[in-house]
């Protein structure tokens, strides 16, 4: 149910984005537009004939959407929102932090080295991947 | 130190699910194919055991000395899960919340509203059932 609601708004999303693109009203360089230019080649004749596909399908697009719109969106949202609860409950340490922060980058937008500096704001360790990273992944079903 | 003591008390993920497709070893702990396992962080992020008798406070003092230092004995702070199989988007969700929360707090001050209700509640993720009635003013 939950699912068919979901699938049913991204191919609203899909629809609208495929329109604008066509139209000329909306660009294919956001996430969303670099995905469906993947699938048009999906209609190059030449990947017609049986040749092996690397794009994605429609159906594909969707399942991504769904790990980038839900599992990244919502996670990052729902954690900022508590942040805004825990700093208006506790101002002393919204104080402290927004003085971190002014101190670091002044009124200019912070930018990576800057966040980097910090640590009242969050000192939670970015992970470096040892190289060559390659996570396994083992495929239990054809894919 | 902020966000941190925020993904402990409040990780928006509050467990993660694996199967065992074969018999595996985790550690000592042998294990026949077909099991489903839990790591419920929501749990071990408020265990007075391995966090202390302030478990329930937002301290986010506790975080001083680095993530692994927070917690007695081991690392008990799993938001993005661990493993190879750790959260990809881990760093880039982690500058995103810094540089979104560093872009709130230059430029806004905040309090919650009185009809704010305290209600973490999970809808997939944890999340205000009543939602984060928050006042804000432009600095």
């Amino acid at each position: 149910m939950m699912n068919k609601e979901i699938v049913s708004m991204i191919r609203d999303l899909i629809q609208r984005k495929e329109y604008g693109m066509r139209t000329g009203q909306s660009d294919d360089d956001d996430l969303l537009g670099m995905l469906l230019q993947s699938n048009e080649q999906n209609n190059l004749p030449e990947n017609a004939s049986g040749t092996i596909r690397d794009d994605l399908s429609i159906e594909e697009v969707i399942e991504e959407c769904k790990q980038f719109y839900l599992a990244e969106k919502e996670t990052t949202s729902s954690w900022l929102t508590w942040a805004m609860i825990v700093l208006a409950l506790h101002p002393e340490w919204q104080e402290m932090a927004k003085e971190e922060v002014l101190q670091v980058c002044g009124q200019k937008e912070p930018n990576f080295e800057a966040l980097t500096h910090l640590k009242i704001v969050s000192n939670f360790p970015l992970i470096g991947y040892p190289f060559p990273f390659c996570p396994p992944q083992e495929l239990h079903r054809d894919v | 130190m902020i966000l941190n003591e925020v993904l402990r008390l409040y990780p928006p993920v509050i467990s993660l699910y694996q199967h065992t497709y074969k018999e595996t070893r985790i550690g000592n702990i042998h294990l026949p194919a077909g099991v489903d396992l839990t790591l419920p962080m929501l749990l071990i992020h408020h265990d007075p055991e391995l966090w202390g008798d302030d478990v329930e406070e937002f301290r986010p003092e506790r975080f001083l000395g680095g993530v692994s230092r927070a917690s007695k004995d081991q690392l008990a702070l799993f938001p993005f899960g661990w493993s190879p199989r750790t959260c990809t988007g881990q760093n880039f969700a982690m500058l995103e919340a810094k540089m979104a929360l560093a872009m709130i707090l230059q430029n806004f001050e905040f309090n919650l509203s009185p009809s704010y209700v305290h209600a973490p509640h999970t809808v997939m993720i944890l999340q205000p059932q009543h939602g984060a009635q928050i006042i804000i003013h432009q600095l």
